[in-house]
């Protein structure tokens, strides 16, 4: 059976710290005791980086924009390794999978840092340089690369967003053009729009009455 | 809707100005409200306290961890952490 454990994180500008509490309770029946050195006058000194590896043990769970669309999910790389080629990032895949023509942008999924779209700067056999600046050495991970990727670059491209959500947007480039033209009024006027619209969206979604219940500690 | 019908609803000529303010704009929608969720899982290394944060996110959602207050192998939400605990990470990456 798996240990049970307490963790917490905080943020540290492009990263995230995850910490875990060093107090074992094995399988919930038995506590292990923490060392003299761990034991501070709040207990604090029990929390430090994660004490064990677990795959797959942190899940991240966070909002992307939908600056491009994967056409056929299913023509992807399997990837095992990236490296640098001169500052810039090169993805490596061993069993030669990788286009050698016809690909500018390309979708990175499973990797721990480099999940989303980017622009390709050179195209070979078994490797792909990308645009994305990297100076960092080479680390075996694998991931996926998507390769048949429709980027936000055209006019006759579907902006990947709901309809009504659509019109939202009209008023954001409207906003824009008008604080290119300094009239600050309309822009303001076209911002509270585009706010109005993105909430009454969120709000079309939950149906009923909105009620904040009180916590199991409130005064009743 | 099609960015050429975005431009003619504005009356807008510059294909690349268009784009560009779309992009703005969808990256503000996100940081109101959530059109494209994602979820990534990291392994995690004992000792290692920092991990980067996923190259495209906008806005995070939830963070969760395997086995965390539980024995069955569940991903719970974790909570976030006000101050920062006073031992410091051994490697400091």
């Amino acid at each position: 059976m798996a240990s049970r454990k307490a963790y917490a994180y905080y943020l540290r500008g492009k990263q995230l710290a995850l910490i875990e509490q060093d107090s074992v309770l094995g399988d919930g029946q038995t506590l292990t005791p923490p060392g003299l050195n761990d034991v501070g006058p709040d207990g604090s000194q029990l929390w430090k980086s994660p004490i064990t590896a677990v795959t797959d043990g942190l899940e991240i769970e966070y909002v992307y924009s939908p600056r491009y669309r994967i056409d056929q999910a299913a023509t992807t790389v399997a990837c095992d390794r990236y490296t640098n080629s001169n500052g810039l990032l090169k993805i490596v895949d061993a069993g030669n999978g990788l286009p050698t023509s016809g690909v500018t942008h390309i979708v990175i999924d499973g990797s721990e840092k480099w999940n989303g779209l980017h622009t390709v700067n050179t195209l070979n056999a078994g490797y792909t340089i990308l645009e994305t600046k990297y100076n960092g050495g080479s680390v075996t991970e694998a991931f996926t690369v998507y390769t048949d990727v429709d980027v936000l670059n055209d006019e006759s491209d579907e902006i990947d967003l709901p309809e009504y959500l659509a019109k939202a947007l009209i008023y954001y480039v409207k906003a824009k053009i008008a604080e290119d033209e300094r009239d600050m009024g309309a822009k303001d006027l076209l911002m509270k729009e585009f706010y109005a619209i993105i909430e009454k969206h969120e709000s079309s979604k939950i149906w009923g009455a909105r009620m904040i219940a009180p916590g199991p500690n409130a005064i009743r | 809707m099609k960015v050429k019908e975005l431009m003619e609803r504005i009356g807008m000529t510059e294909t690349g100005r268009a784009i560009a303010y779309i992009k703005d704009g969808l990256d503000e929608m996100n940081m109101q409200s959530e059109t494209h969720v994602n979820v990534e899982r990291i392994d995690i290394t004992a000792d290692q306290r920092y991990y980067d944060l996923p190259h495209d996110v906008i806005r995070i959602t939830d963070i969760r961890c395997k086995n965390h207050l539980n024995t069955k192998d569940e991903y719970r939400s974790i909570p976030r952490s006000i101050f920062k605990p006073p031992t410091e990470d051994a490697d400091g990456v």
